[in-house]
């Protein structure tokens, strides 16, 4: 017996790129899950995201096909401190290769991810930048994300004070 | 604190106007007893000085304006202050988990930039969890700590 067809819903990045997604994909997304439950009848014109481009868009849906039929996480937003806290920056092997892109991708998925309320894509993202933050000094951070040092001489002289303290084992 | 940095050089071909008298010439010239002061005040290697401090502040403010504006270009930057503060929550617990008697290394993301600074210490609740360790180091973040985290109870 053939399995029943799965609907197809069609998206408009803000390049104009368009992409046709089996609808259970596309509802890791919750944005767009609430969109789609908002609507009654069903609409042949795409689904405009005015935040998203083609390219990262495309990235976004290797995820959530990959992770279809999974559980969503709890739709509780607000999240306690302490749940923040427990956090770990343990990330699956295919999360790893997936997310192992450039600077300039990796953040678009993180924004996308938080636009579009992918919460398990917007965890992958932050985990994987605090990974590539923690253990480093601030020199080292700033090579990583080409930042330069722009503080005030008076900041300067408190920094000092911290790291002397720091030091003094 | 930003004369600090200023380099007092002064190239004298550069003057518009003529080199000062010696100091004898000077007296010579002048027989009353404010010549001195007037002197101090009309010297022209001062006046050029004080317009080249000038000048030279200014270009430090214009560098600072433009490392700021540098930073807000780095693609990490381009995430809103709720993203950045939810990672800094996790290297926070990582560190903690991690490396236990360096708990304060997650602080590394407070000597970053200014607005990672700004940021960081204005999040009330990274502050509030302190680690009393042995270590010199851990301890004296405690005071620190117990200030940033204001009004939040540890």
């Amino acid at each position: 017996m053939a399995a029943p067809a799965t609907q197809q819903i069609k998206i408009r990045c803000n390049d104009e790129k368009e992409f046709t997604v089996d609808r259970d994909v596309l509802e890791r997304s919750v944005l767009i899950k609430n969109m789609l439950e908002d609507v009654t009848e069903q609409q042949d014109a795409p689904i405009p995201l005015p935040n998203v481009s083609g390219p990262v868009m495309a990235k976004v849906l290797e995820y959530c096909t990959h992770h279809r039929g999974e559980p969503l996480p709890s739709a509780d937003t607000e999240q306690s401190q302490d749940e923040t806290r427990k956090r770990t920056t343990d990330i699956s092997e295919w999360d790893q290769k997936f997310i192992t892109v450039d600077q300039e991708m990796l953040f678009e998925i993180i924004l996308a991810a938080n636009y579009l309320d992918i919460k398990s894509l917007l965890d992958v993202g932050c985990k994987t930048v605090a990974n590539m933050i923690k253990g480093k000094t601030p020199e080292e951070i700033r090579k990583l994300f080409n930042i330069v040092n722009d503080f005030t001489p008076e900041e300067e002289a408190q920094i000092k004070k911290e790291n002397e303290w720091a030091e003094d084992r | 604190m930003l004369t600090e940095r200023v380099d007092f050089r002064i190239n004298p071909c550069s003057f518009a106007t003529p080199l000062p008298l010696p100091p004898t010439m000077a007296k010579r010239k002048s027989h009353h007893t404010g010549a001195a002061e007037e002197q101090k005040t009309t010297n022209p290697i001062v006046s050029e000085q004080k317009r080249l401090v000038k000048r030279i502040k200014k270009l430090y403010r214009r560098i600072d304006r433009l490392k700021i504006r540098h930073n807000e270009l780095a693609y990490i930057n381009h995430l809103p202050p709720e993203l950045l503060t939810r990672i800094f929550f996790i290297i926070q617990s990582n560190i903690q988990e991690e490396y236990g008697r360096d708990y304060y290394r997650w602080a590394a993301v407070t000597q970053v930039s200014q607005s990672w600074r700004t940021l960081a210490l204005g999040i009330k609740r990274l502050w509030n969890v302190l680690s009393l360790t042995t270590k010199t180091s851990a301890s004296l973040w405690v005071p620190i700590s117990l200030e940033r985290c204001q009004p939040f109870p540890v």
